[in-house]
């Protein structure tokens, strides 16, 4: 009896394992989000909403023995296209002039998931399998990433079973509400390469330029820094520049977890204008006068509340004393 | 009762007299000014007397477009595929930096919901900020959003003029620009 009761345990263990082995770890889940948007040529209508207003954009992807491309472009009213050709990204937008830049980012969420440096981001959000669910037609398989530090949003991501490919993105706060989504709804995935892509990669497009070359403001020591960050947060630039448009210059310190980006500017105050909090889906700006009458400004893809305590840490370097 | 007033607006053109009181009612109302200006348009073209180039309602779209929704402007520019070489050259000369932040710009204000006086709860905000230790003082700003923190010297803000609150926007506009410009600038993952 005592020896059927092991063999029974035994077996059960056995399947238990044989059961975990089947369901891929999140992480392996997400490795093969990002080898599949390399590996398959494909076409992803999707919408995005924020703030209860929804945008059609298209996504698709070609690969071919030269090269890889990658389209991005808003199908409703004003016209925006990213083409990105290897290392190149082109981008165009209406009333104003193309550019090629090399070494640059597409811009939103989407490509960001698809491009971020997963040991980096997994060291501030804990990847979970929350289960399979149907995007676009198609049987997918929830990863939830879950921010260890609650100041950040949180990213769920709904991959396609059988590709791997990410078709639904949701970023949502801590209470579970939805702050920006990007959802697929029509995908195709092609044996080859879609002809109208390849020939995007003939096309003569804007002579690439470094991001260096198109953006000179030297990199420097500044005489401040954020006394808190949301965990995973770490500087990636420091300079002084012009704002476009306005002229003014302003200290500039860019942070990124890796996945989200926040910039902290310094500026005199401007007479009449006080403090301010505006939102864009996920991107809060946040400007307030500080103790000694130094205007300080946060724009990024984090909560208002995190915003507001980034900008409140801000210290002098000098003696210690906050500026 | 539009179709009594635009006829009361022809016959105001035609030079019979109105009273008083409903010309000031026209004179706040933007319906009848827009129905008065276009009526005036449409006999303006009648006796081909219009200008060689008409300015519509030039302003009011600036405002909207830098409000709210996209509303089209320009129409696609159709010869970029032509123009590109140029444009490369043109992104060296003038310092590439201003080059491709002007290219931002249009982008930027477009879908920016600004949090406004909280004390009117219709425009309450999201869930999202609703965990936002931010009081609600009211004044009479309506892009102005103050928080609880003591303003600084303690004095009260002042109520904004329309070009303050212009200039307001156009600086808000320039920082989220600045923003986006710097994420496709710097690599997240190097």
């Amino acid at each position: 009896m005592r020896l059927l009761t092991l063999v029974l345990l035994l077996a059960a263990l056995f399947t238990c394992a044989r059961a975990s082995t089947d369901t891929p770890s999140a992480e392996a889940l997400l490795q093969q989000m990002q080898r599949a948007y390399h590996h398959y040529n494909f076409e992803l209508s999707l919408i995005k909403v924020r703030q209860g207003t929804i945008e059609p954009l298209r996504f698709s992807h070609a690969v071919s023995e030269e090269s890889e491309l990658s389209h991005l472009i808003y199908l409703n009213g004003r016209p925006s296209e990213y083409l990105k050709r290897n290392n190149e990204i082109s981008f165009f937008e209406a009333g104003s002039d193309p550019y090629t830049l090399s070494g640059a980012r597409m811009p939103g969420f989407w490509s960001a998931v698809l491009g971020m440096n997963l040991e980096q981001v997994l060291k501030s959000y804990d990847p979970v399998v929350t289960g399979r669910n149907r995007i676009a037609g198609l049987p997918v398989q929830v990863v939830r990433l879950a921010p260890k530090d609650p100041s950040k949003y949180g990213f769920v991501l709904w991959l396609e079973q059988a590709s791997g490919l990410l078709l639904r993105l949701d970023l949502i706060d801590e209470g579970g509400n939805l702050v920006e989504q990007f959802m697929g709804v029509d995908l195709r995935i092609m044996p080859e390469p879609s002809s109208w892509l390849l020939a995007l990669d003939k096309v003569t497009l804007p002579r690439a330029v470094t991001t260096e070359q198109a953006y000179q403001a030297p990199q420097q020591e500044l005489g401040w820094a954020p006394g808190w960050l949301p965990k995973g947060f770490r500087v990636m630039s420091t300079d002084r520049h012009p704002l476009v448009g306005t002229g003014e210059m302003v200290d500039y310190m860019m942070v990124s977890d890796g996945l989200v980006d926040v910039s902290i500017y310094l500026s005199a105050p401007e007479s009449g204008m006080g403090e301010q909090l505006v939102r864009q889906g996920a991107t809060s700006l946040l400007r307030l006068l500080n103790d000694h009458k130094v205007e300080v400004t946060v724009v990024g893809e984090v909560p208002a509340q995190t915003a507001q305590r980034i900008a409140e840490s801000l210290h002098s370097l000098a003696k210690g004393v906050r500026p | 009762m539009t179709m009594a007033n635009n006829e009361r607006i022809s016959v105001l053109m035609d030079g019979e007299a109105a009273e008083a009181s409903w010309l000031k009612s026209v004179a706040q109302d933007k319906e009848q000014q827009e129905t008065w200006a276009r009526y005036h348009l449409v006999g303006d073209a009648m006796r081909d007397e219009l200008p060689a180039t008409l300015m519509f309602d030039l302003a009011d779209r600036v405002a909207l477009a830098l409000q709210d929704e996209p509303t089209i402007l320009a129409p696609r520019p159709a010869s970029w595929r032509e123009r590109v070489q140029p444009m490369a050259v043109s992104l060296l000369r003038y310092g590439g930096q201003f080059a491709i932040a002007a290219s931002v710009a249009a982008v930027s204000i477009l879908g920016v919901q600004q949090y406004q006086l909280a004390n009117n709860p219709q425009l309450a905000p999201t869930p999202v900020l609703n965990t936002v230790p931010f009081g609600g003082v009211a004044t009479p700003v309506s892009v102005n959003f103050q928080t609880n923190r003591q303003p600084l010297e303690h004095v009260p803000q002042p109520a904004m003029t329309q070009e303050q609150r212009q200039a307001e926007r156009e600086r808000i506009a320039a920082f989220l620009r600045d923003h986006q410009l710097q994420q496709r600038l710097h690599q997240a993952n190097e």
